[in-house]
């Protein structure tokens, strides 16, 4: 635990290190201060690098550790340009922002159990909630908890039926982790063995996680099962923008609908919607 | 006393109640209100601590998470919240959390609170020392306030109860207490009360004990008697006083040491006493030893001690107790006992009790030793006359004086004694030649024979002696005292004044004296066998039976007919004559009655009275109740009496029996007059209606001359005395015309009949009246005996 943070706390110094750099060797480049949900971050990031290429004049900061939910207030506080969200706008939100679908990423279930096999979706339930269960080789299967108002959580609870009964019950299990955001999340399942939780392709990809995808249905969370409908279950991408649009903004929208953007997104996991 | 205590224990007790209340009142608001405050603040302390702590945890958790998420956290409000909120459900708790930028805007909040009242505690977020916002925790203090409430409530309650429990309770107990002293009290007034009785019952049961203890020591004074105590280990003795009186020793002076005790017993009493306390101790049983004593003034008394052990309230034994009483007079009253039981009181010689004891210690002796000893009997001739005559007095003196003469030639070696009567008894313990019992038999007859004077005047007696030789003659008391009286008996009947050994056969000739004797009461008693034959007595002058003689006649169911000859004698010398005497005169008179009654002519009836009659008994009443009874005219009753009856008696005494007779009114006859010691004094001084003349005057009247002119002048001195002449005797009609000549009035004899039943009699007396027998019947006098054949023979 004390290493992942210490890992955390390294990428976001250097994050900020590359950022002051990159600033202080351009401090005339027109800047987007984005952030949101953690499963983009590094799409993000490498949107704007791909962006940046296009646009030498502009250079896209990404904000990490936001959330969906941070992105958005971030957004109507006007401390960001525009949030990636895993969620759409809810009526806590602002009225005043908007949002949009601009991907759409497979969610599955990942381990960090070299095998884990597959999982019918309706056992789903029994897999996060029963303190006995175990994968096929007997281990033990150790889950890991999202914050309720996460989008994860809440796309999970979604996704599979009775789910949200079994994650309240397994909230009362005090040894069970919590995961704050997106990268802790993937963090712990890395170091915890038999681990299981709920995770995008596009973070699992992008980061390069030493976890492994449980089937489910027997079908794995590809982005060529999304596309063709073989895997169902999937995590929207959202762009949160305000009224105060900015030229720089209006061309990075229009770079992600444009194939270069699209074809980072896909690359990175994540199946372009025309917005 | 009491009213003050009272007065007392009511001020104190209001007191007491006063303290009690204001204690309570303390106690209780102590309670209500302490307890609900200090509960207050302990808990208010423990929420403001808890809150304070997870403040400060959630102020920290936030300041680590802010520390990697510098930029824009203030927007990170949903991990902030799940970061303030990771280490409980607030939820559940009701608590929320918020972050609290420094421009007071809420970053981030969880959990929801639903209370009226709350209280929020701060906690500020560091990061890099600067204090960049601040957690407030909001927690709801309603079910604290309710809890202190619901505390204060029960306090309330508890500090009501507190009140009364301390106020009632105390007061419950204090007025109980006072209760219980107040009964306690009267208790105690009545406890009193019966201490106080009790103690008037004592003062009298101690007066009452003191007067009986006066009671018991009067009463030993009286019994001479005084208590005593030793205890076992003691150097002295406890001595009542009325043993110092008794022993007349000096309280003040006298030590009872245990020594002087014992050397007040004489010879050995202190030994027996010792003895006797042994024993006691031994056996646990009370006993009593006689021993003699000195007493202070050096006489000396007889006391018994009594002894018995004194125990202890186990049972233990500690000493002795018991009393001493003087016995002197008891045992002085023993002794003359002692005398009376073995010693003759009147002739101070041993008596019949001793006599057998020395006989039997003799018979012993002489089985032992082979020694002889001799039993001499006396019994002394004419005694009884002279008993009957001068009286007893001088019976006792003559007695008396007989054991003084015989005492003179016995030694001190013989033994003699007084059986009673005129029996006495010598007892020879040894002889060597049967000449000394000879001797010594002489010697006692030639001793009482003779003259001796009395102070009535003279007894000439004498003695008779039966001798038993011991042992030859009886091996046994008994067959001693046998034999030697049939010895006596054989020496009486060979003319008296002799000694006589036992010899084989005596015993038979007695014996059928004695079973005569014994017979002769049986047929008294029974009233059968005894009979009366009646001579007619005939009337010279009209030659008619003017009355009869009764004579008794003794049938023995086994020897026969019994001649008055020998068992008169029997019955005079057994007193059986007394009884006899008084039967025959019943049985005449009644006769005479039964004829009377029949219509014969007025006849008297005749009957002898003994001498023992006169002396022994009461004649006169006898007399009389006999004549009231049967309702026979007193003068057809004559009581014929001898001269010889008179010999050894007082005139006086015999005179005024006659009187008393004649008073009466019956006929008195001096029998056989001439016979024996006639004095011509009797004739004029004694009141004789009537003068018998002894056969002995008449039989050979006929022949000779002396013989009449003797008769003759008999009859002439009765005449001229104004007596009846009866002559008795008569068998020849010569010798009744003597008489007739001489002037006899009556004559009785064969001449006219012999004496013959009631029947026959009266035949005889029809005969001179010129009646033929058989004409009437006349009845016989009830209970009278008449024999078939009538038995002529003549009173001996």
């Amino acid at each position: 635990m004390i290493k992942s943070r210490m890992q955390n706390a390294c990428i976001v110094i250097v994050t900020g290190f590359a950022l002051w750099l990159a600033s202080a060797e351009d401090s005339n480049a027109e800047l987007l201060r984005t952030g949101g949900t953690g499963s983009t971050v590094e799409t993000l990031r490498r949107l704007g690098v791909a962006f940046t290429k296009i646009e030498p004049g502009t250079r896209i900061e990404v904000v990490a550790g936001l959330g969906s939910s941070g992105g958005i207030a971030a957004v109507a506080a006007g401390a960001i340009d525009f949030s990636i969200s895993g969620r759409p706008l809810g009526a806590a939100d602002d009225q005043a922002l908007k949002a949009s679908v601009i991907a759409r990423t497979p969610f599955g279930l990942a381990s960090s159990h070299p095998n884990p096999g597959d999982v019918r979706s309706v056992d789903v339930a029994d897999l996060f909630g029963s303190a006995t269960a175990v994968w096929a080789d007997g281990k033990p299967v150790r889950p890991v908890l999202r914050p309720k108002s996460d989008s994860d959580s809440l796309l999970l609870v979604r996704l599979f039926p009775k789910l949200a009964a079994s994650l309240e019950k397994l909230r009362q299990r005090a040894e069970v982790p919590v995961a704050a955001t997106d990268q802790d999340n993937a963090t712990v399942a890395e170091q915890l063995a038999g681990s299981l939780t709920g995770m995008t392709l596009a973070q699992l990809q992008t980061e390069n996680r030493q976890l492994h995808w449980v089937s489910v249905d027997g079908v794995m969370p590809t982005l060529q099962n999304l596309e063709n409908g073989a895997y169902p279950h999937g995590k929207d991408i959202y762009l949160v923008v305000s009224s105060r649009a900015t030229p720089a903004l209006d061309r990075f929208r229009a770079f992600l609908g444009s194939s270069e953007g699209q074809k980072v997104l896909r690359e990175n996991g994540s199946l372009p919607v025309q917005p | 006393m009491i009213e003050s205590l009272q007065k007392k224990i009511s001020s104190d007790r209001a007191l007491l109640r006063k303290m009690v209340q204001s204690s309570a009142i303390v106690v209780a608001a102590l309670v209500a209100l302490a307890l609900p405050l200090g509960y207050a603040l302990i808990t208010y302390h423990y929420e403001v601590a808890d809150a304070q702590q997870k403040a400060r945890l959630s102020a920290t958790q936030v300041a680590r998470y802010i520390f990697q998420h510098p930029n824009l956290w203030q927007f990170h409000s949903e991990r902030l919240a799940e970061t303030i909120g990771t280490n409980d459900s607030d939820a559940t708790r009701n608590i929320q959390r918020r972050i609290v930028s420094a421009n007071g805007k809420i970053v981030s909040a969880r959990g929801a609170i639903s209370a009226r009242f709350t209280m929020v505690q701060r906690a500020p977020i560091v990061v890099g020392n600067e204090v960049i916002a601040q957690l407030e925790l909001e927690v709801p203090v309603d079910l604290l306030l309710q809890r202190i409430g619901f505390t204060a409530l029960i306090s309330a309650c508890l500090g009501l109860l507190a009140y009364f429990a301390f106020r009632i309770l105390p007061l419950y107990a204090l007025d109980k207490t006072l209760g219980d002293i107040g009964r306690l009290q009267s208790s105690i007034v009545r406890q009193n009360d019966e201490l106080t009785n009790q103690n008037r019952r004592l003062l009298e049961q101690e007066e009452t004990l003191r007067q009986r203890s006066d009671q018991l020591a009067g009463a030993q004074r009286l019994g001479k008697m005084g208590d005593w105590s030793y205890r076992l280990g003691d150097a002295e003795l406890w001595w009542s006083p009325e043993v110092y009186r008794l022993l007349g020793y000096d309280p003040a002076r006298f030590n009872v040491s245990r020594e002087t005790v014992m050397s007040v017993y004489i010879g050995d009493g202190a030994r027996r006493v010792i003895e006797t306390q042994s024993d006691v101790m031994r056996t646990g049983s009370v006993r009593d030893v006689d021993v003699k004593v000195r007493r202070g003034d050096g006489s000396i008394c007889d006391v018994v001690v009594t002894s018995q052990v004194m125990t202890d309230d186990a049972g233990r034994t500690i000493g002795f107790l018991g009393t001493i009483q003087d016995i002197t007079a008891r045992k002085v009253a023993e002794e003359q006992l002692e005398k009376l039981a073995y010693y003759d009181p009147l002739t101070g010689l041993a008596n019949r009790a001793l006599f057998q004891r020395e006989l039997n210690d003799s018979l012993t002796r002489c089985g032992r030793t082979g020694a002889q000893a001799a039993l001499l009997l006396l019994d002394l001739d004419r005694f009884k006359e002279v008993n009957d005559s001068l009286g007893h007095a001088a019976g006792d003196e003559l007695l008396t004086k007989v054991s003084y003469l015989i005492s003179r030639v016995v030694d001190s070696s013989h033994f003699l004694c007084r059986l009673g009567g005129d029996e006495f008894a010598i007892i020879m313990p040894e002889y060597r030649d049967i000449a000394e019992v000879r001797e010594l038999a002489g010697a006692v007859i030639a001793a009482v024979a003779g003259s001796i004077l009395l102070d009535r005047g003279e007894a000439n007696i004498g003695t008779s002696i039966g001798i038993a030789l011991i042992p030859q003659h009886g091996s046994n008391v008994s067959d001693l005292q046998r034999n030697a009286d049939l010895a006596l008996y054989r020496a009486k009947e060979e003319g008296r004044g002799r000694f006589s050994f036992f010899e084989t056969g005596m015993s038979e000739a007695v014996q059928h004296k004695i079973a005569l004797a014994r017979d002769l009461r049986r047929a008294v008693d029974d009233n059968s066998g005894l009979f009366v034959h009646y001579q007619p007595q005939v009337d010279l002058a009209t030659d008619r039976v003017t009355g009869f003689e009764a004579l008794m006649r003794w049938t023995h169911p086994a020897f026969g007919n019994v001649p008055p000859s020998e068992f008169i004698p029997i019955a005079e010398s057994s007193q059986l004559i007394c009884d006899l005497g008084l039967w025959i005169m019943r049985e005449a008179a009644q006769q005479a009655k039964a004829w009377l009654d029949a219509g014969e002519p007025a006849r008297a009836v005749s009957v002898n009275v003994s001498a023992a009659q006169i002396w022994n008994t009461d004649i006169t009443a006898d007399v009389a109740r006999i004549l009231d009874e049967i309702g026979l005219p007193p003068h057809l009753l004559c009581l014929e009496l001898t001269e010889s009856m008179l010999a050894d008696h007082t005139e006086a005494r015999f005179r005024k029996v006659l009187v008393a007779l004649k008073e009466l009114g019956v006929t008195l006859a001096l029998d056989d007059f001439g016979t024996d010691y006639s004095s011509l004094g009797y004739l004029t001084q004694l009141p004789f209606d009537k003068l018998k003349i002894d056969r002995l005057f008449v039989d050979g009247i006929t022949e000779a001359a002396r013989a009449r002119k003797l008769l003759e002048g008999i009859i002439a001195l009765g005449r001229g005395l104004g007596m009846t002449i009866v002559a008795e005797g008569a068998e020849k009609p010569e010798e009744v015309e003597i008489l007739r000549t001489f002037g006899c009035d009556m004559v009785q004899g064969y001449v006219f009949a012999r004496p013959t039943g009631a029947t026959a009699a009266l035949a005889v007396a029809w005969k001179f009246e010129g009646k033929e027998p058989g004409l009437r019947e006349l009845p016989p006098a009830s209970g009278t005996s008449l024999p078939g054949t009538p038995q002529l023979s003549a009173v001996a």
